[in-house]
């Protein structure tokens, strides 16, 4: 099983950003809130406390954003109420402007090994574009503190910016090639009432439209390509199989907890009978709310995990199939041709330049993992 | 009752010029409906009707009316305005002795108002003019007087002067009606002789007629006999409107009504047939009507293919109420199996459309509208041909003649070089240019009716600031060098998209229609051509670019679920796609070429 924590605050929300996190705020609401989440730990505790867990990444939001102290309490009630094997990998969201070298050293104290640093691009034009608060210089220094510390690094970035083109994506994926493992690269999309979708309505932002960042998005895969990263995943690079361990366990339909507001969870449970043997398994998703108030009523109120407000979705058959082919697809391991049964043919009849036969498997190609959704749609 | 105490009448009027305004208060004046139960528009009864302030089906309501002591029947029958239901006018026109003809007095006689009292004419009704919105600050009553007595020839000497609106005059609309209108003629005694002028089904009663009694009586229990089928049935009831159905147990010569005899098929009701009792029964019938023509076709298909046999149930049940619409069987390679409709005008197709979606829930997809042509083929042999599909080969066709229409437009002088340019365009021929007077001029073009069911009244209207009125009526076929306009997706031809077009049109049109469909079809994994050939010579091409980036990126915190709901709504989606060759076109694409202008 696989653990999320979701720390949903921000030194300032970035324009683009549609996600469920507050810009930083008032000491008193942290407080609240990492109380809540020790809370929602605590109780799933009581319950999964048994399950081995692979791996617990901490989102947002800026997860860096908290100090010492407040990190620390969050991963006590996480040891407290978990069995965490050693050497598991632990990563944390950390933004260049809010992580210092006396943060890295606390967390690599505390068991963290790796860090995903929320890069998105090294053009200070694009930076303040998106409302970022930092700046290329700041970004480049942080990956070289980072480094003395761990040897597990990630950094993100966002292609189809307002000052993208070829060269800039050139620049800044080589910037950094050498000192990274993992790089994480996402086509910029303007969603519904955030500030950039404003800005670009009102025609003071120009961003790329769908060609030109398939474009852009594919001058970086090459630079990377180049640069000796493998494209394991949709938006996902990583040299010498440094994947990332947590999202391959989204991919593999592995067990999760997620914690804190809006964070989503895979749960199995066993369904046994009265002699202790299992009868079936019941897979569900569960959903948090997204509401910060309720999230912290939901806590207090709760004396079981089950008790807090949820969205629930029961899986059948049908869907776990479906969901084992589309999330498996995103990766370039692929999926059994097995599973696939007779969509294989389908997909070599419909789609021959698209995927890689591997034998026992089949794969999406690049360009197939660009057009996902088309082929899922007609197969499933 | 005595036939002199009964008078049937209709109201005729250019569109908008206040007739079924003035319908509303002889209904409430006359106390027929309850103050508090007056709805605005009563007899227009369909949503769509209220909604677009017109009447699309004729209506029948009974009044009662005191006039000097003595008690009137009074039975309007409310007509349609828009010329496209030219034929439902002159049906209710011939169930009545005389008319009322309402002329606005801000616009005077209007194209429409001409062509009424014609049909008024031919009927042999008496016609009453009636001067409405004379509260109207732009009112010119005697300009309005003087074009009712030039143009059409009627005395207006005391004609009622009325706002239908402010319930103004309404009362001398009423003694208009009893002291200037004919009371029916006829014998209760003679054998049963009912016109049908209108049926609708009614889903209890079965197939309602609605009758007018020319002679003799009809009760409850009497067997009756269809006169065109010798189809006999029992009456189960017979009532009038008033202007709800009302059961009265009988009816006699001079009434209006309906008689209800559990008839399953609206077509055992045929508009235009007379029913006699079988106990007494009539020798010949009434003459009735002329068919009405369908002069625009359109193929009609389900969104869902496998709705096909509701959307035949729902045209069955639509042409009860509306012998006017004629349908059969179509199967095209994109849409499937749907049907070829022929209906009176472009209003009463968008009419019947939105009817099948509102009242049956049903997605439909249209083809572009057609008329009927006819093709003589090197061998001599003819045919009509509607649906642009069924058009033989160039080197079998020898020539195509297409319906031409003798158009009239009124309008205010100075549109007249606007309007002369247009049904230039429109390939029209000037026929007649007269003034009626200073302030209006009456133009004559003959036109082919591929255009005026095209854009033409559109164009008109924006031309003309909306003072121009359009009425037209057929004119019979001419030669015209037509072509028919191809649409090749990916090389293959869609037959859901060919048109047939004026050869000099066609590369506009063409490459109007690839622009749109561009942008209507989604991108797909291959670059998709689209273009527009006439014989397999390609006039005009555009290219939908190849789909390189359908995913979505970032899975926030394993949120997994959202990823599932969008994929739902992408299959949803394609599940309304047709598939021409290899490519999917979603139903909407089918719609967009039928807003292509010959400007764009």
């Amino acid at each position: 099983m696989k653990l999320y924590i979701h720390i949903p605050f921000c030194k300032s929300k970035c324009f683009y950003c549609d996600f469920k996190s507050f810009p930083c705020s008032e000491d008193y609401a942290i407080f609240d809130y990492l109380n809540g989440l020790n809370r929602e730990i605590e109780l799933a505790g009581k319950v999964y406390g048994d399950r081995n867990i692979t791996s617990i990444y901490f989102g947002g939001g800026t997860p860096s954003l908290l100090t010492k102290e407040q990190f620390e309490s969050v991963f006590s009630t996480i040891k407290n109420s978990f069995n965490i094997p050693e050497n598991i990998e632990i990563t944390v969201e950390c933004n260049p402007e809010s992580v210092d070298e006396d943060k890295l050293t606390f967390f690599s104290s505390q068991g963290v090994n790796r860090i995903s640093l929320g890069v998105q691009s090294l053009d200070d034009r694009n930076l303040k574009a998106i409302g970022r608060v930092h700046n290329c210089k700041t970004a480049l220094e942080k990956i070289d503190i980072v480094k003395k510390h761990f040897d597990n690094l990630s950094v993100d970035f966002i292609v189809g910016l307002p000052y993208d083109n070829n060269a800039v994506i050139e620049d800044e994926i080589k910037a950094v090639a050498d000192k990274v493992e993992h790089i994480s690269v996402y086509m910029l999309s303007v969603e519904k009432g955030t500030p950039l979708e404003i800005l670009v309505e009102s025609g003071k932002v120009v961003v790329a439209d769908a060609d030109e960042q398939i474009d852009l998005f594919e001058e970086a895969c090459s630079v990377l390509e180049s640069a000796g990263f493998e494209r394991y995943e949709v938006s996902n690079f990583a040299k010498d199989g440094h994947y990332s361990n947590h999202n391959n366990g989204y991919w593999l339909r592995e067990e999760y907890l997620g914690f804190g507001l809006s964070a989503s969870s895979l749960l199995k449970d066993e369904i046994l009978d009265e002699n202790g043997s299992v009868l079936s398994v019941n897979e569900r998703r569960l959903k948090n709310t997204n509401d910060f108030e309720n999230y912290l009523l939901d806590a207090r109120n709760s004396v079981d995990y089950e008790d807090f407000d949820r969205e629930e979705e029961v899986l059948d058959e049908a869907e776990i199939y479906d969901e084992k082919i589309m999330l498996a697809l995103r990766m370039n391991t692929g999926v059994d041709k097995l599973l696939l049964g007779e969509k294989v043919k389908v997909l070599e009849e419909k789609f021959a330049p698209f995927i890689i036969d591997k034998g026992d498997k089949i794969a999406l190609n690049g360009k197939g993992m660009d057009v996902m959704n088309h082929i899922l749609v007609e197969i499933l | 009752m005595s036939l002199d105490k009964i008078r049937n009448f209709s109201i005729i009027a250019h569109i908008d010029h206040g007739k079924s305004t003035l319908a509303d208060r002889l209904i409430e004046k006359t106390g027929t409906v309850a103050a508090r139960d007056m709805s605005s528009q009563l007899l227009d009864n369909m949503d769509i009707e209220k909604e677009r302030g017109i009447t699309i089906k004729l209506q029948t309501c009974r009044l009662f009316h005191t006039h000097n002591g003595e008690e009137y029947t009074l039975n309007l029958i409310d007509t349609p305005g828009h010329v496209d239901f030219t034929y439902e006018v002159s049906r209710s026109l011939a169930a009545c002795e005389g008319a009322l003809l309402v002329v606005d007095a801000t616009q005077g006689v209007e194209a429409q108002t001409l062509s009424n009292v014609y049909l008024a004419l031919d009927n042999d009704l008496e016609i009453v003019p009636v001067i409405n919105k004379i509260d109207l600050a732009s009112a010119d009553i005697e300009g309005t007087k003087a074009e009712i007595e030039d143009i059409i020839g009627l005395d207006t000497e005391g004609c009622p002067l009325i706002s239908a609106k402010e319930g103004l005059g309404v009362d001398d609309v009423l003694d208009a009606i009893i002291e200037k209108l004919p009371a029916p003629q006829g014998d209760k005694d003679a054998p049963l002789k009912a016109l049908i002028f209108d049926s609708f089904y009614d889903n209890y009663r079965g197939a309602i007629s609605m009758v007018r009694i020319v002679d003799g009586m009809v009760r409850v229990g009497d067997r009756i006999r269809m006169m065109s089928t010798d189809k006999e049935f029992d009456v189960v009831e017979v009532g009038v409107f008033s202007p709800s159905m009302k059961s009265t147990g009988k009816l006699e010569a001079g009434e209006v009504g309906y008689i209800g005899a559990s008839i399953k098929n609206v077509s055992d009701t045929a508009v235009g047939d007379t029913i006699t009792r079988v106990d007494h029964a009539a020798k010949e019938p009434l003459p009735g009507y002329k068919k009405a023509t369908p002069m625009v076709y359109t193929g009609i298909f389900p969104a869902d293919g496998a709705r096909y046999n509701d959307l035949k149930e729902a045209l069955l049940k639509l042409q009860l109420n509306d012998a006017s619409i004629s349908f059969e069987q179509e199967t095209s390679l994109a849409l499937g199996f749907g049907f070829r409709c022929g209906f009176l005008g472009l209003l009463h197709m968008e009419i019947i459309e939105e009817r099948l979606e509102r009242e049956f829930d049903l997605d439909i997809i249209t083809t572009a509208p057609s008329v009927q042509y006819i093709v003589t083929k090197t061998n001599g042999e003819k045919l009509d041909v509607a649906n642009p599909t069924n058009l033989p080969p160039a080197g079998e066709i020898d020539y195509i003649e297409e319906p031409i229409v003798k158009a009239s437009v009124f309008s205010p002088p100075e549109y007249v070089g606007q309007i002369m340019e247009l049904c230039q365009d429109k390939r029209g021929t000037f026929v007649d240019m007269t003034y009626v007077d200073t302030s209006r001029v009456q133009l004559t073009y003959t036109i082919p009716l591929n255009e005026i069911i095209y854009d033409f009244f559109d164009k008109l209207k924006s031309r003309t600031r909306g003072y121009a009125s359009l009425d037209y009526e057929m004119a019979g076929y001419q030669k015209s060098d037509l072509v028919r306009l191809d649409m090749l997706i990916n090389g293959d031809m869609c037959d859901a998209l060919s048109i047939i077009v004026h050869k000099d049109k066609a590369y506009a049109r063409g490459r109007g229609i690839a622009e749109k469909l561009k942008d209507a079809i989604p991108r797909q994994l291959f670059e998709i051509p689209v273009q527009a050939a006439i014989g397999g010579k390609v006039i005009a091409r555009e290219t939908v670019k190849a789909l390189r980036k359908d995913v979505l990126a970032k899975c926030y915190g394993g949120d997994i679920t959202r990823k599932k709901k969008l994929l739902e709504k992408q299959k949803e989606g394609k599940k309304r796609m047709r598939r021409v060759g290899s490519v999917e076109i979603p139903s909407e694409a089918f719609v967009t070429i039928l807003k292509v202008g010959d400007d764009d």
